[in-house]
């Protein structure tokens, strides 16, 4: 058995290559998927590239890409009392609608990758308008709502400096869901959520819905239209 | 794909030095002294690195300051690597977002796309990158420029870091990686599952059963792989070199609890394991919990009561809070309700002591200080005198930290004063229905993790026929509910850590995998995320109907 072994890999060696080089010709529709252009191999699986996104901002962009879409769409708000980071109860429809443009994204606190960026954008976004902060209401809803808690989203606030115009919502897990589906934004278990910024500029008026990462100057200029059209 | 992944860290990196050190040291005494100022810097400079990979913290003791998505400033914690790579480094994936790993093996080699025994290697374009060199990976660090001269992505942030800095954040990449974790040989992975002392034999059986029945089928359903994996197909190799026998080995504690610590280091002597998983506690947890942070060993999912709720470990998972939970769901309760009279708590020994400081500590001072503790001396009887007394000056809440042999003389309190509310741990007494009688019903509420009879019946749908098929009697649903999940989530999350023995890879793959795992617990339901300890995080309170038998309908879910 064992003697034979060196011989029999050396011949699937040999009719391998054949196949591949036979592959490479017919062209890269025949490549093996996740071994084709765009394909990333990490220590627990093999990922694709997310196709970059049409690109509409790139006057935008001074340093580099970062690839988001944007797109227009009318939400019904669901009649639902959540909690905010002080413990009390908020409607989420008076909160939204309340007269105030609005940025709205979803995070949650022990999240590593996505959220930190998202909400450093808010922060420094609050940071760039300054004192015309108090002319916007930003909204940050938990999507891990048992594990945040309004003392966990309390320090987290604290951590990027939220000001008063900034508020995080937590609430039960149904309520929390049926928030996230409301705004397409339930993507499945929290680990598989998306960069997601909603803008909306009065109540009827649709929102602008960012899917993506967007930079906070990008999130600013996009503010600022919004605003400016009102 | 990795070989030999994962993890090291300053004190191994140190004593290989040291080793290294004495051997040279031996040969050739006047190169020692050289020797170990260079090995101790080294030394200096991977722990400088770790710093700043796990905290953020600059050698200054500053936060490390960088910038993502081209201008949003980061700081400290917020930017230390291992937030996005992770304590393994090896990587993570967030929705679309995909975090490369950054373990020595993957920096130092080329990424390459496709086969090389294919002859079919692309060195050039997307997804493919020469290996780094310090100086191109202190390019990536503070420029996001690749070793293939590309931007990188937005997210990675760009740092602002000194030369020495980066030098040091690099010399701990290169320690992040060298051998698979200790309890991996080339043929076997070894588990222990720890029953301590006091535990029932009913139990410890029920327990037993259903892991010994998982690992039989684990390692008949891969016996051919196993077979296999030392001869893979060429193209398989990176497939066949994850298989592993499973071996579970028994850690009984026994005696006090003082001495379980000895027990646990002679056990880990004897056979070091790559993970504990479930098990069953009596009492505190502790014990345990400190073992595997000090071994840095995962320990997945243990039926306790007790876990160190306060003692924060990256490697313990547990259910829930326990008994803290408990006494917090309770305050939490009490305190919707205003209560403004009196309140008393009886406890016995430490698992009573412990939810009843901890329901002391979740109350508002000003109900704090209308509670009055009334712990019950380690050999005395709770006599009908006892229970007479407190029926006599009824108290607006009563809370009972008991567990079911206590609670047998309350029958003295019914026809007398009745407290306004009457709260149990249905953890410390398993059979309320059985001990309080239905005067007292009324005022009962239960502090109840678990899930309801209606959801446990389904679950049990979903685990019986696989246990019935394996001649496992269902003797002990929770404990037996609870094993089984265990066992099938370090299956899925080993499945996802292929080849890479890490035990802090495979922790990380536990945060993602509880949310994903559709197998039921005793719980109502389970879900972590990086850094969370404690999947279930919440308590019913219940109340049990007039007639015994089943809860009353609508429960009230607490998250404290």
């Amino acid at each position: 058995m064992s003697a034979r072994r060196p011989t029999s890999r050396g011949l699937a060696r040999t009719l391998c290559a054949f196949l591949v080089m036979a592959a490479a010709f017919a062209g890269p529709q025949a490549r093996e998927a996740g071994v084709g252009d765009g394909a990333v191999e990490t220590a627990h699986g093999t990922y694709r590239e997310p196709a970059s996104h049409a690109d509409e901002h790139a006057h935008h962009r001074v340093h580099m890409d970062t690839g988001h879409t944007r797109s227009l769409a009318n939400y019904d708000i669901p009649a639902l009392t959540l909690v905010d980071a002080s413990g009390r109860e908020v409607s989420l429809a008076g909160l939204l609608d309340g007269g105030k443009p609005l940025m709205l994204n979803f995070i949650f606190t022990s999240c590593t990758t996505i959220c930190p960026v998202q909400t450093a954008t808010f922060s420094q976004v609050q940071a760039a308008l300054g004192e015309l902060q108090n002319q916007v209401r930003m909204v940050s809803i938990s999507i891990d709502p048992e594990q945040d808690t309004p003392a966990r989203l309390s320090a987290y606030a604290a951590k990027f400096h939220a000001g008063l115009q900034w508020r995080f919502l937590t609430g039960s897990v149904p309520d929390i869901l049926a928030v996230q589906k409301a705004f397409d934004a339930y993507r499945g278990e929290k680990a598989s959520h998306v960069p997601l910024t909603f803008l909306h500029a009065s109540p009827g008026a649709p929102w602008v819905r960012i899917e993506g990462f967007i930079s906070a100057a990008e999130l600013l200029h996009e503010y600022r239209t919004l605003v400016a059209q009102r | 794909m990795i070989r030999n992944p994962v993890r090291g860290g300053c004190a191994r990196l140190y004593s290989r030095l040291a080793a290294a050190c004495l051997l040279m040291g031996a040969a050739s005494p006047a190169i020692q002294p050289a020797c170990a100022k260079e090995g101790v810097d080294e030394v200096r400079r991977v722990a400088v690195g770790k710093r700043m990979y796990r905290e953020g913290v600059l050698p200054s003791g500053k936060p490390m300051l960088a910038r993502v998505q081209g201008d949003v400033p980061l700081a400290g914690t917020q930017v230390a690597c291992v937030s996005c790579h992770r304590r393994s480094g090896l990587g993570a994936t967030e929705g679309q977002t995909l975090v490369p790993a950054v373990s020595s093996t993957w920096l130092f080699q080329p990424r390459e796309i496709g086969r090389r025994e294919f002859y079919a290697i692309r060195r050039e374009g997307p997804g493919t990158r020469p290996a780094y060199s310090d100086q191109t990976l202190a390019r990536a660090i503070r420029e996001g420029i690749d070793a293939a001269g590309r931007q990188m992505d937005p997210l990675m942030p760009r740092y602002e870091l000194g030369g020495e800095e980066v030098a040091a954040l690099i010399a701990y990449l290169k320690s992040l990686s060298s051998a698979p974790d200790p309890g991996v040989t080339d043929t076997d992975i070894h588990f222990a599952t720890v029953i301590t002392e006091g535990v029932a034999p009913a139990s410890r059986k029920a327990l037993l059963d259903v892991l010994d029945a998982y690992f039989r089928d684990k390692n008949a359903d891969t016996r051919s792989e196993t077979r296999r994996a030392p001869y893979p197909a060429m193209h398989k190799e990176w497939k066949y070199q994850a298989y592993r026998r499973w071996v579970l080995h028994l850690w009984d504690l026994t005696g006090p609890a003082e001495t379980w610590r000895a027990q646990l280091d002679d056990y880990y002597r004897h056979q070091p394991v790559f993970a504990l998983i479930s098990g069953i506690g009596t009492g505190s947890w502790r014990p345990v919990h400190a073992f595997c942070k000090e071994v840095e060993v995962p320990c997945v999912l243990p039926n306790t009561d007790r876990p160190p709720v306060s003692e924060s470990s990256f490697y313990s998972i547990y259910f829930s809070r326990g008994l803290v939970l408990e006494a917090e769901a309770v305050a939490s309760d009490v305190s919707e309700n205003a209560p403004s009279g009196r309140m008393i708590q009886v406890y016995r020994d430490d698992n009573g002591a412990v939810p009843a400081n901890a329901f002391r500590a979740a109350l508002a001072p000003r109900d704090a200080a209308r509670l009055e503790d009334r712990p019950v001396e380690p050999d005395a009887g709770l006599t009908a005198a006892f229970w007479s007394e407190l029926a006599r000056e009824p108290p607006e809440i009563l809370v009972l930290w008991l567990s079911d042999g206590d609670l047998a003389g309350i029958r003295a309190m019914e026809g007398a004063g009745m407290p306004g509310a009457l709260y149990l741990s249905s953890t410390l007494c398993r059979d309320p229905a059985a001990v309080i009688p239905k005067a007292l019903r009324e005022p009962l509420r239960l502090a109840y993790p678990f899930a309801l009879a209606e959801d446990r019946e389904r679950n049990l749908k979903r685990v019986q026929p696989w246990m019935r098929a394996r001649g496992i009697p269902l003797t002990d649903v929770r404990i037996q509910l609870n094993a089984y999940y265990t066992a099938r989530l370090a299956g899925e999350s080993l499945m996802h850590i292929r080849g890479n023995f890490s035990r802090d890879y495979f922790i990380e793959r536990i945060e993602h995998a509880v949310d994903r795992l559709a197998s039921p617990s005793a719980y109502p339901h389970l879900s972590l995320g990086p850094d969370q300890r404690f999947a279930s995080k919440g308590s019913y309170i219940l109340k049990l109907p007039d007639e015994a038998g089943g809860e009353i309908l609508p429960p009230r879910w607490v998250v404290p």
